[in-house]
């Protein structure tokens, strides 16, 4: 009998105990089910968005205008220098001679300001483009092509004789290259010199091939290029250059310009 | 190509490295160009160098020029002059870009690093930090000089125009975790639940 009612008794716990582990168990999935299907549906979600969000990025960057808030610090980029280095002053002689003129060649001397890497070196206009005084800055890394057109530090200081490459991302600076047409002027202006170029063709061209970012012997020659994504925003291995031919140069007091 | 314009800007950036030496003869800058020239270096590494070396030219004694010639030459001679004789017949300053090209392409990994490791040495020696970074620039790493606080990098031939999402893989392998962990989570709850 004592056994029987034992038997019972233990029988009557164990339920009570997987009653009470079915309660817990149920509470559980009711919590946790709900939070691992989130789980689910958002990692999903940021998975299947990885790809279409780096194409959406810069449009993304344009709709908030992300993008202006950098061009406003335009005045002095100073990531590579500290902020007390002395201005780079030189003199560079220049040969003004017409090169088809059989004359005397006439070398002038002219004061030239050299950049720091990632200062501010000038402007960059195209009115027909509606690029406007755009700021230039010296070098084309990534981070430096934020504060503005950048100056390839490959190609001869802006001024000398040869080829001037810059360099402009295609959702900010440089978004209205595509709209530079053959025949249009191009002005850079910095604090030494100010030169004037016609546009005279435009290439698309592989990263790979350095045909128009190569010295030109001093033969003058401006190159402008950016990504080439078929006019839409994003990168490309394709760029997209305008390349120019000298059309003036004119030297400025270098004492003034300080 | 990759090979060579690697190489080149490690030259190009020993040059500059070079210059800073502390020594005393008759070349100047001009002729540390020409060197860079007449060694085989890229047109556009030898701009950079000419670049790094005209705003500077006064500050520099024609020793440490000399010093800078002679590693560039010495780089040539061992790696380069082999090359544009076997392969093209030239000297390495008869060489064209392409040809340039094809040079760099040919160079073993032994020769780049032996390449990189004596010109990164030579900017040291001189109190330069020379840096050459691996990274995903179309040289294949970033190569930048410093001195006095200056850093002076080393641009790529055709930068990056477009603006890139600087959106971390990292976030895509949590993500995918995340998943297959609710996952996991899920078919456990479903099959204690079937147990009871």
């Amino acid at each position: 009998m004592s056994d029987r009612n034992s038997v019972k008794h233990n029988s009557s716990s164990r339920h009570h105990k997987q009653s009470g582990s079915n309660k817990v168990l149920r509470a559980l999935t009711y919590v946790l089910t709900p939070f691992l299907v989130f789980v689910i549906v958002c990692g999903t979600f940021v998975l299947a968005l990885y790809a279409p969000y780096s194409k959406a990025h810069p449009y993304l960057n344009t709709i908030f205008n992300r993008n202006s808030v950098k061009t406003q610090g335009d005045s002095q980029v100073s990531l590579y220098h500290p902020d007390d280095v002395e201005l780079q002053i030189g003199e560079v002689v220049i040969d003004e001679g017409d090169p088809e003129d059989d004359g005397e060649k006439t070398e002038e001397t002219h004061t030239i300001i050299y950049p720091y890497y990632g200062d501010r070196y000038g402007t960059f206009t195209c009115e027909n483009a509606g690029m406007i005084d755009l700021p230039i800055v010296a070098g084309t890394r990534y981070e430096v092509l934020n504060y503005g057109i950048g100056w390839y530090n490959g190609s001869v200081f802006i001024g000398k004789p040869g080829n001037v490459v810059l360099a402009g991302h295609n959702n900010t600076y440089f978004a209205l290259l595509f709209q530079v047409k053959i025949g249009d002027i191009v002005e850079i202006e910095t604090d030494y010199c100010k030169l004037t170029y016609i546009v005279t063709d435009t290439v698309i061209f592989n990263y790979k091939d350095l045909t128009y970012i190569q010295p030109t012997d001093g033969v003058d020659r401006l190159t402008c290029y950016t990504c080439w994504t078929n006019r839409r925003l994003g990168v490309s291995i394709e760029r997209y250059a305008i390349l120019c031919d000298l059309v003036s140069r004119e030297w400025k007091e270098v004492e003034a310009a300080q | 190509m990759k090979l060579f314009k690697r190489v080149s800007a490690v030259v190009a950036s020993a040059a500059m490295a070079a210059t800073m030496a502390i020594t005393a003869s008759a070349a100047t800058y001009e002729d540390a160009v020409q060197a860079a020239k007449d060694a085989g270096v890229q047109a556009h590494n030898v701009q950079q160098l000419s670049n790094f070396l005209e705003p500077n030219k006064d500050k520099f004694t024609s020793d440490q020029y000399d010093k800078m010639i002679e590693a560039v030459k010495s780089v040539s001679d061992t790696y380069i002059a082999p090359k544009a004789t076997e392969l093209f017949s030239k000297k390495p300053a008869e060489l064209t870009e392409d040809e340039k090209v094809q040079i760099g392409k040919s160079f073993s990994e032994d020769d780049k690093a032996a390449i990189i490791k004596a010109l990164v040495d030579l900017g040291a020696s001189v109190g330069v930090e020379v840096t050459a970074e691996v990274s995903n620039s179309n040289i294949g790493f970033d190569v930048s000089a410093k001195f006095n606080g200056v850093e002076t990098p080393v641009d790529d031939p055709v930068a990056q125009t477009g603006d890139a999402a600087d959106f971390n893989t990292t976030i895509a392998f949590v993500a995918a975790c995340a998943v297959l962990l609710a996952g996991t989570g899920l078919v456990v709850v479903a099959k204690k639940n079937k147990e009871n």
